[in-house]
């Protein structure tokens, strides 16, 4: 009873039992992120753009702009670490410098414009929502564990809800994948999956067996 | 089941465990949802004049949510309300025969897959989230409410990024959208889901 009564303290606060330490993570973590996000996204557009490549192999490097949530997620295994620490580097990605390759669509700006009948309206910038979702996503499949499994199947799970969610808003919101093919839809489909899951959710398992080594993976 | 039951199953799982019954309702649920969605509440917002007074007739989105919110409060199984919600979606894009939707970009015009089911998506997503963090364990009136503008959150946000309809309004009214689709859905969703909740859960049944 006394782990019940512990446990129902923890699950009504509003603080999800973050401590000084998980603040401290989190935060640090989603700035150093969202500037690795600026730099990866030049290197995105480098293999797009200045190498040609196809963007569903292009894709496969897609798993850094996850590791923001990811990673304090998998140091501090708190509810709630993954969406913050995300939705921080997204804000940080948006709104420090510039891109340094001008790439026309790609933009760097903090307002974007969206067309609407020809005409254009300012918005600000939907990559901030894009890793509000992305580090949601990913959050569910962690919650749907009760927050108490962290092996490699569910790391490699939700990585793979990251992966979809992903792949929808580059249809919907960003508008950044255009399918000149089947081949590419699919393509990008299996790319995103893998790239997120299972090599971003490799390594944020091999990050979080390091930090809390010898401790359960399955609480 | 009895509060005490539910405290037992949680300590032992971690999390409600969905039943046959559960995948029923949601399932029940997401299908009227959708009939609701696509056959009777365009004419009721229509009646309501929506799209013509914004924000005004933004006080009538919350019926977009009724079917997560239901689903949820009746079952309280772990991703129900998605699961509701995109379903119902689903169904209503199905049933209006319109399954893509031109989107322009830099002045072109392309094609992509309606973008209904997505929000549909997003707002389960948007309204589960604070149960989530919470692990599936407060369900009290006031983590409804923020579930409640969690969604309206959510819908607000994809009318300005996939739809693209709010766009165009300016930023008092824009701010004024947001808060009659929080108040809806608060009073439309929010309200019976909780006190639905509380009848089949909080109650020892004989």
């Amino acid at each position: 009873m006394e782990t019940s009564a512990k446990s129902s303290d923890r699950l009504s606060s509003l603080w999800f039992g973050w401590t000084a330490r998980d603040w401290a993570v989190v935060l640090t973590c989603g700035v150093v992120f969202g500037l690795i996000y600026r730099l990866w996204d030049d290197l995105y557009t480098v293999m797009l753009v200045k190498w040609g490549w196809n963007l569903a192999p292009t894709s496969l490097i897609n798993w850094m702009w996850f590791m923001g949530g990811f990673i304090p997620a998998a140091i501090t295994r708190k509810p709630g670490a993954c969406l913050f620490g995300e939705s921080l580097a997204a804000l940080v990605e948006v709104t420090v410098g510039p891109y340094t390759i001008d790439v026309g669509d790609f933009g760097p700006e903090i307002y974007r414009t969206v067309y609407i009948a020809g005409q254009g309206y300012p918005v600000f910038n939907m990559v901030l929502y894009v890793g509000i979702l992305e580090g949601l996503a990913p959050e569910y499949v962690l919650g749907w564990f009760g927050y108490r499994r962290w092996d490699w199947t569910a790391w490699v799970l939700a990585g793979a809800a990251g992966g979809l969610i992903e792949f929808c808003t580059g249809i919907w919101m960003t508008h950044y994948y255009v399918f000149e093919s089947t081949w590419t839809f699919w393509g990008l489909l299996l790319t995103s999956l893998i790239g997120v899951g299972v090599i971003g959710g490799s390594v944020t398992w091999a990050v979080g067996r390091i930090v809390w080594r010898g401790k359960e993976e399955r609480i | 089941m009895s509060a005490q039951a539910q405290n037992q199953e949680l300590a032992r799982y971690g999390l409600p465990r969905w039943r046959v019954s559960d995948v029923l309702w949601v399932g029940a649920i997401g299908i009227i949802g959708g009939l609701l969605y696509r056959f009777v509440f365009p004419a009721v917002s229509a009646a309501c004049g929506a799209g013509e007074t914004q924000p005004w007739s933004s006080l009538t989105n919350g019926v977009w949510m009724l079917a997560g919110f239901l689903a949820l409060g009746i079952t309280r199984r772990p991703g129900s309300m998605i699961l509701a919600e995109s379903l119902a979606a689903l169904l209503s894009l199905l049933l209006s025969g319109q399954t893509h939707a031109e989107i322009e970009l830099a002045g072109k015009t392309r094609m992509v897959l309606h973008p209904l089911v997505f929000t549909g998506l997003l707002q389960g997503m948007g309204g589960e989230t604070i149960f989530c963090l919470l692990r599936y364990a407060d369900w009290r009136f006031g983590v409804w409410l923020i579930s409640a503008a969690g969604c309206a959150w959510f819908s607000y946000i994809s009318g300005i990024y996939v739809t693209k309809c709010y766009v165009l309004f300016p930023a008092t009214v824009q701010a004024g959208i947001f808060l009659g689709t929080f108040l809806s859905t608060a009073v439309l969703c929010a309200l019976p889901a909780w006190w639905l909740g509380r009848q089949l859960f909080e109650k020892s049944r004989p």
